[in-house]
C-alpha cells in the first residue's frame, strides 16, 4: 500500500481546513535555509521517508537559525534512514509542546466492523498499542458507518469520553473531523496524526501525519503523484516500475512483482518465483529456500487476472538475467479460472524456452478448471527443449516435494553445462 | 496477404485469412467460444467478428486462447500482439531480445 510522505499528508489536512505548522519541503540544504530564514524562529528538520521511528533513527533534527537548518538538512539529505534514501526534508516551525495526543482513522477488516474506526488517545507520541495496554482509559474509539458518515457532533461525543480540557473540544473536533474527511476523500486505508500536539498557547497542530492510500484507488488521485504505489523500503528497480505499469494499465486481477535480488551470476541458484494465492505462495517460497534455492523475485497473479496480464508477469520474471529456473507455485485450490494462467504460461514459455535448453520449469496449479488447465499446459508445452514438471492438486499440501524437485532440476541444469550468462 | 485485425484493451488480434481458407479446424472460434466471450463466427471459411471491432474489443477478455489453439490445432494464421508497456525495449537493452 502506498504511503504518503508527512508533508503530503499535512498538505491534504491543510486543504481540509486543518491548521498545520508553518513550513515547507526542501530538496537541497539551500532550500532548507531559505525556509528557515522565512520562518525566522527555531525549526525542526524532518527526513521525508516512509518509515516510522525516524527520531530514534536520526532522521529528525532541530535548528535555532538558518545556518543550523542548512547544516542539518545537508546531513539528512542523501542519508539512509532505515534503509531508505532521504530525498526531501520538511522544515517546520518548532512547536512549544504542552501535551501530545493521538488521532487516527483506520480500516478495520474484521467481519464485525468492515469499515473505518476512529481512534483518539490523550497520550500520543508513542505506539498507540502500548498506551492502550498500559492506560486503556486514555484511548477511545468508535466505528464509523460508511452509510451515515461522521459528523462533528460524533467527534465531540467521542472526545467527551476522555479527559480533555473543555476549551480544546471545539478545535480538536475540527482537526479530527478534517482527518476523517481526508481519509474518506483519498480512499485511505489509514490516516494517523501522532503526535497531535497541544501547544503552550492552547493551539492544536498535527506534528506528524501518516497516510496509507488504498493501492487500487491510486489512479483516482493523480495529484498525489504516487509513481510507484507498492510498499517497498527502497527505490523501485526499472523492472519493478515496468511491472507496475502492467498493473496500472489493467486492474483486472493482481500482477504483483518485486525483485528480491539483483546482480547475481548464473549457477547461484536464483529462481524466478511466480506465486498464486498470497499465503500459499509464501509457504511455497519458504519451501524453496529451505531446500537451498534463492528467489530472484516474488511475483503473484491472483484475483482472476486476464491471461494477457499473467503473460506479462511471466515475461517480467524471464527478464531477469541469470535465473536458474522458473517456478509457478500455486499451492492453493484457487477459485480463479486457472485456464487463463495455462494459456498465458504456454504463450510465454513457448517464447522463452526455445532458447534455453534444459531450463528448469515447475508448474503447480490447482483449483477451478484445473484438469483443463493441466491438459492445456501438457499439450501446449509438449516438445519444448526444457525440463518441465507439471503438478496439480495432489501436491498442494506437499510443497516440499515440489521444492525438492526444483532443487534437483536446478542442480542438473548446472551440471549439464547449460548454465550460460544471459 | 489479407490481414484481418481488431484491437482489444491491451493489444490486438491479427488474422492472416489466407491461411484460414485451408484450415478446417475452426480452432480459434471454438476456443473463444469455450474460454472467451464467443467473438468469432465463420463466414466463407474464414473467422470474422460477430460484432463490430470496437464492441468486440470491449468484450474480449484477453484469454489468449484463440492464438494458442490456432497455433496448436489450426493453421497458425492468428497472432496476438500484446502491449508490453516498455518491457520489450527493456529486454532489448539488456540483451534478452
Amino acid at each position: 500500500m502506498p504511503k504518503l510522505y508527512e508533508y503530503q499528508g499535512k498538505k491534504l489536512l491543510r486543504n481540509q481546513g486543518v491548521t498545520i505548522p508553518e513550513g515547507d519541503v526542501a530538496s537541497t540544504p539551500g532550500e532548507a535555509r531559505k525556509i528557515a530564514e522565512k520562518l525566522s524562529r527555531p525549526v525542526i528538520i524532518k527526513a521525508q521517508v516512509g518509515a516510522t521511528g525516524r527520531f530514534k533513527a536520526g532522521g529528525i533534527k532541530f535548528a535555532n537559525n538558518a545556518d543550523e537548518a542548512e547544516k542539518a538538512a545537508g546531513e539528512l539529505l542523501g542519508k539512509k534512514i532505515k534503509g531508505i534514501k532521504v530525498e526531501k526534508v520538511l522544515v517546520e516551525e518548532k512547536l512549544a509542546i504542552s501535551q501530545e495526543l493521538y488521532a487516527s482513522v483506520i480500516v478495520n477488516d474484521s467481519y464485525k466492523v468492515k469499515g473505518p474506526v476512529l481512534i483518539l488517545s490523550t497520550e500520543g507520541g508513542i505506539n498507540i498499542e502500548e498506551v492502550a495496554k498500559r492506560s486503556p482509559e486514555k484511548v477511545v474509539s468508535m466505528n464509523i458507518s460508511i452509510l451515515d458518515g461522521l459528523t462533528v457532533e460524533d467527534v465531540k461525543n467521542l472526545i467527551s469520553k476522555v479527559d480533555i480540557s473543555a476549551d480544546l473540544v471545539g478545535p480538536l473536533s475540527k482537526v479530527i473531523y478534517g482527518l476523517y474527511e481526508v481519509f474518506r476523500k483519498y480512499s485511505a486505508r489509514s490516516a494517523e496524526i501522532n503526535p497531535l500536539v497541544v501547544t503552550t498557547d492552547a493551539k492544536i497542530y498535527p506534528a506528524d501525519c501518516r497516510m496509507v492510500i488504498d493501492e487500487a484507488s491510486v489512479f483516482k488521485y493523480p495529484e498525489l503523484e504516487i509513481g510507484y504505489p507498492r510498499d517497498i523500503d527502497r527505490e523501485p528497480t526499472e523492472l519493478e516500475r515496468l511491472a507496475w505499469r502492467v498493473e496500472e494499465e489493467d486492474y483486472r486481477g493482481v500482477a504483483y512483482f518485486v525483485q528480491m535480488a539483483m546482480d547475481f551470476e548464473p549457477g547461484q541458484g536464483y529462481v524466478g518465483f511466480h506465486g498464486i494465492g498470497g499465503g500459499g505462495a509464501m509457504l511455497g517460497a519458504d519451501a524453496l529456500m529451505r531446500h537451498g534455492l534463492k528467489l530472484a523475485n516474488y511475483a503473484d497473479t491472483s484475483g482472476n487476472p486476464t491471461a494477457s496480464k499473467v503473460y506479462r508477469v511471466v515475461k517480467l520474471i524471464f527478464s531477469q538475467p541469470n535465473i536458474d529456473g522458473y517456478i509457478l507455485m500455486g499451492p492453493v485450490i484457487a477459485n480463479q479460472e486457472q485456464w487463463h494462467h495455462a494459456h498465458a504460461l504456454v504463450k510465454a514459455l513457448r517464447e522463452e524456452l526455445t532458447t534455453r535448453p534444459n531450463f528448469p520449469v515447475i508448474i503447480l496449479i490447482a483449483g477451478n478448471k484445473e484438469e483443463e488447465s493441466l491438459e492445456i499446459l501438457r499439450n501446449g508445452l509438449k516438445g519444448l527443449p526444457a525440463r518441465i514438471e507439471i503438478y496439480g492438486r495432489d501436491y498442494v499440501n506437499n510443497v516440499d516435494h515440489v521444492a525438492r524437485h526444483m532443487k534437483k532440476l536446478v542442480e542438473e541444469y548446472r551440471k549439464g553445462g547449460e548454465v550460460k550468462s544471459r | 496477404m489479407t490481414v484481418y485485425e481488431f484491437s482489444f484493451r491491451t493489444g490486438k488480434v491479427m488474422i492472416d485469412q489466407e491461411k484460414c481458407l485451408t484450415c478446417d479446424s475452426y480452432a480459434c472460434v471454438k476456443a473463444c467460444s469455450l474460454f472467451g466471450t464467443n467473438l468469432y463466427r465463420i463466414e466463407d471459411g474464414k473467422p470474422v467478428l460477430i460484432a463490430d471491432p470496437q464492441e468486440a474489443g470491449r468484450r474480449c477478455i484477453e484469454d489468449l486462447s484463440c492464438e494458442l489453439y490456432c497455433q496448436i490445432y489450426g493453421n497458425k494464421g492468428l497472432r496476438i500482439v500484446l502491449d508490453m508497456f516498455g518491457l520489450d525495449e527493456y529486454r532489448q537493452r539488456i540483451g534478452l531480445g
